[in-house]
Order: C-alpha cells, then structure tokens, then sequence
C-alpha cells in the first residue's frame, strides 16, 4: 500500500531551505568576503545531505521530493557557478561549458520523466558524485585553489556521464520501477 | 583574502579545502572500490546494475582526481 506524503514535509522545506543561502552567497563574492560565501557554500551542501535525513527519520519520502531536490541541486550549484563566474572567481569557458551540460542534462531528465509518463526523477549513481563534485568545484573558486586544472576535468568527467546519462533517458527504455 | 567579516584570521580557506578535498576524496575513492568490489558478480545484463558499477568508476575516478589535485597545489 503506498502512503500519501504531503509536499510540505520537513524534507522539502529543509530542501527549499537551502535557497535562502544564496542571496548571503552573491552578497559575500560580490563584496569580495571569501569566507562568508564558504559557510554560505557549506549550509547548503550540509542541508543536501540532511534534507534525505530528514525523509528517511520522517518517513515522507516521494517521488516529487526526489525531483525538487535534483531541481533545488541544479539552481543552487548553477546559481553559484553563474556568480563566481560572473565576478572572475573561476575560469570562464569551462565554468560556462558546466553550466551549458547541467542545463542540457535537467533537459534530458525532463524528456525521461516525459517518456516514464510521470514525474520522475532519473537515478544517476554517477551524477550523485559529479554534483557532490559541483559543490566542490565552487569551493575551489572561493579558495583560489588549482581552478583550472579542477574545472577543465570537471568538464570532461560531466561529458562523458552527460553522455551515459543521456542514452539511458533518452534512447533506452525507461525502467519499470523508475518511480523511486 | 582579507575582509572585515573574516570568521578566522590569516587564509584558512586553502587549507580546508585541502584537508576537506583530500581526505573525501581518498575517503570516496575506497568507498566506492569497495563498492564496485562487492558488485563484481553481479548481472551485468540489468541496466541498474551497469549503472551502478559505471557510478562507483566515477566516484573512484573523482576521488582520485581530487587527491591529485591536493598534492599538485602543495607540492608540484
């Protein structure tokens, strides 16, 4: 028997939490406060691992969770790469070039959830790594820590899971258990 | 980068990154080699299961990358 879990569950407000730290991020790499947009930095990857805490000690986990987390993954991290960008905190064209293949690849699990007939989310074991790496990726703008060497890697590992990724949603057939 | 709003003095960010970076990053490279280890008998005809052993190659590649990337910036 499968439980109705309402959408305002303590998972998705932890989730929709995680949006407030980006107004204190754009205002500390714009005014130069490395420090400040860490800890900035920091919460919201803290509140990405506790929001699937939050579902399992709840017990409100859902298909839509699953999506909002994946959507909120995608607007914080791409938020945050568009901002050091931006104000020359990382090195533009492979910083861009992420941002073009996470808006490609939220493309791609809109065409899988469109092809699974519902609102489901695509489970990637190996795009769960690469945007834990995202989070990291921002770090190393902030730190002025080997930027380009991180972000030119970075560009090639997303391609190639881009491209692993991206046959499964869109060529293969979508599994029968795809609604986590 | 010095600024008024600074939590600790001097430049620590260069070096949480490093313990942080580092030790995740050997941390998810075993992690994830004990992982595809316990999946190497599995049936690699079912789509979940090749997608799970190419995600434990990333990770572990991932996690490489990241220890390299520590030693370049300390010592290369």
């Amino acid at each position: 028997m499968t439980r109705e879990v309402s959408k305002l569950n303590p998972a998705n407000m932890i989730t929709a939490s995680r949006f407030l730290t980006l107004p204190p991020f754009f205002w500390a790499v714009k005014n130069g406060h490395a420090q400040v947009a860490a800890a900035a930095l920091i919460i919201c990857g803290l509140f990405d691992k506790l929001d699937g805490r939050f579902a399992k000690w709840f017990n409100c986990r859902s298909a839509f969770g699953e999506l909002f987390d994946a959507i909120t993954d995608g607007i914080c991290y791409g938020f945050c790469l568009a901002v050091v960008i931006y104000y020359d905190w990382a090195p533009r064209l492979p910083a861009t070039l992420v941002i073009v293949m996470g808006l490609i690849n939220t493309g791609l699990r809109y065409v899988y959830a469109k092809r699974a007939g519902r609102s489901t989310n695509y489970k990637s074991y190996a795009m769960e790594r690469v945007v834990a790496y995202t989070a990291f990726l921002i770090a190393f703008a902030i730190a002025d820590y080997e930027r380009v060497y991180f972000y030119w890697i970075f560009v090639g590992i997303m391609f190639v899971v881009m491209l692993h990724d991206g046959k499964r949603m869109v060529i293969d057939a979508p599994p029968a258990g795809a609604a986590a | 980068m010095s600024s008024e709003y600074n939590f600790i003095a001097g430049n620590p960010l260069p070096w949480v990154v490093t313990v942080s970076t580092g030790l995740l990053g050997a941390i998810w490279a075993a992690y994830d080699a004990r992982n595809l280890l316990k999946h190497r008998t599995a049936d690699m005809g079912d789509p979940l299961e090749r997608d799970k052993r190419f995600g434990y190659i990333m990770g572990i590649v991932i996690g490489l990358i990241g220890v390299f990337g520590v030693i370049k910036y300390h010592f290369m």
